[in-house]
């Protein structure tokens, strides 16, 4: 064995020790399922009511516009059920001047759809950063937003240490939309730019479908032009209880559940260790415990309730960003050096997806695995040396998430 | 003659005949309420009670701050008994038969308050109950446990109060809770909030199924608590927009919800707290655009439909359903045994708003609201309030006018 692969396998195993929370064994696994029920969070009526709201098809008259991606929630969050991800992608784009990345006008969203012709978005030619990104899963979301900072620091914390300083992920310190002034880690996007669901869903409300409401209470631009003429609401277009609503059916969802059959086959229980032994397991992190119950988050905006809190969660992700060489060019929330990093994609769902990475260009696993590169290489080189088994127990064990 | 056909035959008269008694005893004409009286308030009347025992009507003018007593026999006000209510701006309130006393919710100052008032002396009982929330609303007395439930529209709860040890006993969280940011004001632009919350405004207590009914008024849902629990039973139940109150026939148990942007009253089946059939429109109906109010412009709708708005007054001998529509001026009937408006609605203000639909903007220049219908069993009187002409109407359930008889041709 190579000596790195020993520093590798032995950080591994210190990265599973330290990866599973002293705790661990006494919180209780959170519930998965792709079965449209309440992870407890709220009943299931007032789930399925959430749901309905989730995937209201949205109208001009609602405040839909005057641009926008998307009429509901559930057009790009959807697979197999409502709060998935989904092939639907979004367009970005911008300006890298050879020094630093500049936003065109009205944001580096570009608008796929308007309700006027006049409006609609367009990249510029001389924009020359252009990328796609997949709609996330937001499937198990309310366990991920009931992470502790602390836990998400630990993990960045010690992934130098675990891979002889090659991996050092990026917890990005964002605002906290709904608490003016306060920051948390980010976690949800693939920039991590938001750290909150409710604060994720008001962008989005806004962002995806152009309804202003009171944490975004200003219209999107089409590409920095004034959409005034072919508004017809006043803003905000809603006073939030929209957007308080879907916040709780994303707090409710259960999380992505594995395929039960192929998980307790030999081929995926040997190839989880070899997943953890090769160093993926770092960044794709396969166990998270959330914080304890009535601990307050959120600027103490929200207190952790029994359903979401001391559970174990299987997210495959750090919510930290790194690069790995296929990032895409966009500075959000971390700073300029965050250009080219994304969040570590949670593998929980995984098998739901038929894109993968961010832009979609990955259409097997096989070929997301081999784009890794960057802070990755030196877990690519373990993985090239595995043996033909071991690669087919490894792909055997991700069909499994 | 074919024997299958006389009998066919014989059992088509059978089945007219039936039809015909049945339909006579359908036909059976349903009176409309009609209008006997107008006590003069002298201001904003937003909040009504009644008692029966005393055939008394409470009702609180928000710009003098005075509580009016009206006499339910003279239908004149007992000057002597109005009470100044000084720094109280009271919301709610609500009257307790077996205890005589009157509760009247406060919501001056930072918390909320339950102010209880001995109706024979017209003098505060005891200190007010401290809620510890935030713009209390309405309140529901439960008299067989001497309980008070007031709804906390800006807390997101409804408290519980031991009405026996004057005490606050619990907080129940409504809807989607308190409004975000902790400490924002929904009506305060210095102050806004992010999320409004349950926003719990009307309530309604059927004291048979020991169920409080909860308007949350800006999620479009009632909550059911559970009075033996004191806890939120079941998932909420979508109505209509803007929900802002309620009426119960507890013989038939079902609830009837105003939806005040919606220009239609659900009905819930309290036997199950599901909703039953499609809402009923009423009055002027629907606004034109559907949810037009949505765009926050008063030049919006084309039609701002009828906005019924405040408590729904139900006689539960005949299972009759008065609804008050803010925008039209006017008070319908419904038939609580089919669900449908019946005969053509009563109007009780000097006119109808105008313009449309400006009661959401404080713009009106013209006429006055109807709203909060009360309903006393014992003298068949329906009391609502037109708020811009500062009366109190008093109805005669039961007046001289009949609605058109149903047609007895079901097809």
């Amino acid at each position: 064995m190579k000596p790195f692969n020993r520093v590798l396998q032995c950080a591994a195993l210190l990265g599973f020790l330290l990866a599973t929370p002293i705790k661990a064994s006494l919180a209780d696994e959170a519930p998965t399922g792709f079965d449209g029920l309440s992870n407890g969070f709220i009943l299931q009526g007032d789930y399925d009511h959430d749901q309905e709201l989730f995937e209201k098809r949205h109208t001009v008259a609602g405040g839909l516009g005057p641009v926008f991606n998307a009429q509901s929630c559930a057009e790009c969050h959807a697979n197999p059920v409502a709060g998935g991800g989904s092939q639907v992608s979004v367009l970005r784009a911008g300006t890298f001047d050879g020094k630093k990345f500049i936003e065109p006008p009205g944001g580096t969203v570009i608008h796929d759809r308007a309700t006027d012709a006049s409006l609609q978005s367009k990249v510029a030619d001389a924009w020359n950063v252009r990328t796609q990104r997949l709609s996330t899963n937001t499937l198990g979301g309310g366990y991920i937003e009931a992470i502790a900072d602390e836990t998400l620091l630990k993990i960045a914390k010690r992934q130098p240490q675990q891979s002889n300083g090659e991996i050092h992920g990026q917890a990005v310190m964002v605002d906290l939309i709904e608490v003016p002034g306060a920051q948390r880690v980010g976690r949800f996007g693939w920039k991590s730019q938001h750290a909150s669901l409710l604060s994720f869903n008001a962008e989005a409300f806004r962002s995806e479908m152009g309804i202003t409401n009171s944490l975004f209470p200003s219209e999107n631009t089409a590409n920095g032009r004034a959409v005034d003429e072919f508004d017809t609401m006043a803003d905000p277009e809603n006073n939030g209880w929209e957007v308080a609503l879907l916040t709780e059916f994303v707090r409710a969802t259960k999380a992505p559940p594995r395929d039960a059959a192929l998980a307790a086959g030999a081929d995926a229980v040997a190839g989880e260790q070899v997943f953890e032994q090769t160093g993926c397991g770092i960044c794709h992190t396969s166990t998270i415990t959330t914080a304890p119950v009535d601990t307050l988050v959120n600027a103490g905006t929200f207190k952790v309730p029994a359903a979401l809190g001391d559970k174990t969660i299987h997210p495959y992700s750090d919510f930290l960003l790194h690069d790995i060489g296929s990032g895409d060019g966009i500075v959000q929330n971390g700073g300029p050096s965050s250009r080219n990093k994304l969040r570590t994609a949670p593998l929980w769902g995984l098998r739901t997806r038929s894109r993968l990475l961010h832009d979609g260009s990955a259409l097997t696993v096989q070929q997301a695995v081999k784009r890794h590169q960057g802070e990755a290489a030196t877990v690519m080189e373990q993985l090239k040396a595995l043996s033909a088994v071991e690669k087919q127990q490894l792909f055997k064990f991700l069909d499994s998430l | 003659m074919n024997k299958s056909i006389t009998k066919s035959s014989f059992i088509c008269v059978i089945l007219a005949t039936l039809s015909v008694t049945h339909g006579a005893y359908a036909a059976a004409p349903i009176r409309l309420p009609e209008v006997v009286a107008l006590v003069p308030t002298g201001g904003l009347v937003f909040s009504t009670a009644l008692s029966k025992k005393r055939n008394e009507v409470y009702a609180v003018d928000a710009r003098n701050k005075m509580l009016y007593v009206i006499d339910g026999k003279t239908n004149t006000r007992k000057e002597k008994a109005t009470l100044d209510l000084q720094d109280a701006v009271v919301n709610g309130i609500a009257y307790n038969e077996t205890t005589d006393e009157i509760l009247l919710v406060d919501y001056a100052g930072e918390s909320s308050r339950l102010l209880v008032l001995d109706r024979k002396t017209m003098e505060f009982v005891g200190s007010p109950i401290a809620l510890d929330s935030l713009h209390a609303a309405k309140v529901v007395i439960d008299e067989a446990t001497d309980t008070a439930y007031v709804s906390n529209m800006h807390s997101g709860t409804v408290s519980v109060v031991d009405l026996k040890n004057q005490s606050k006993i619990a907080d129940i969280v409504i809807g989607t809770g308190a409004p975000t940011p902790a400490g924002c004001n929904p009506w305060d632009s210095a102050n806004p909030c992010t999320t409004p919350g349950g926003n719990p405004l009307d309530m309604k207590i059927n004291p048979k199924t020991h169920k409080v009914y909860v308007a949350s008024y800006t999620e479009g849902t009632i909550s059911v608590i559970d009075t033996r629990t004191n806890k939120v039973e079941g998932a909420r139940i979508p109505v209509g927009s803007q929900p802002n109150g309620m009426g119960i026939d507890t013989g038939t148990n079902r609830v009837y919800v105003n939806n005040w942007q919606d220009g239609t009253v659900s009905v819930i089946d309290g036997d199950t707290d599901t909703v039953i059939g499609e809402p009923i429109v009423v009055g002027s109906g629907l606004q034109d655009p559907l949810h037009c109010y949505e765009a926050g412009k008063l030049d919006a709708c084309k039609s701002w439909g009828s906005m019924p708005l405040g408590p729904i007054g139900v006689n539960e001998d005949k299972h009759l359903v008065y609804v008050a529509s803010s925008n039209d001026g006017t008070v319908i009937t419904i038939n609580g045994k089919t669900n449908k408006v019946v005969g053509e609605p009563v109007h009780i203000t000097t006119g109808p708003l105008v313009p449309g639909g400006c009661a959401n903007f404080g713009a009106c220049t013209q006429g006055s609201s109807a709203q909060n219908v009360i309903y006393n069993p014992k003298t068949d009187r329906l009391y609502v309030v037109s708020l811009a002409d500062a009366w109190l109407m008093v109805l005669q359930g039961q007046g001289s006018k009949t609605a058109a008889p149903p047609s007895t041709h079901n097809h």
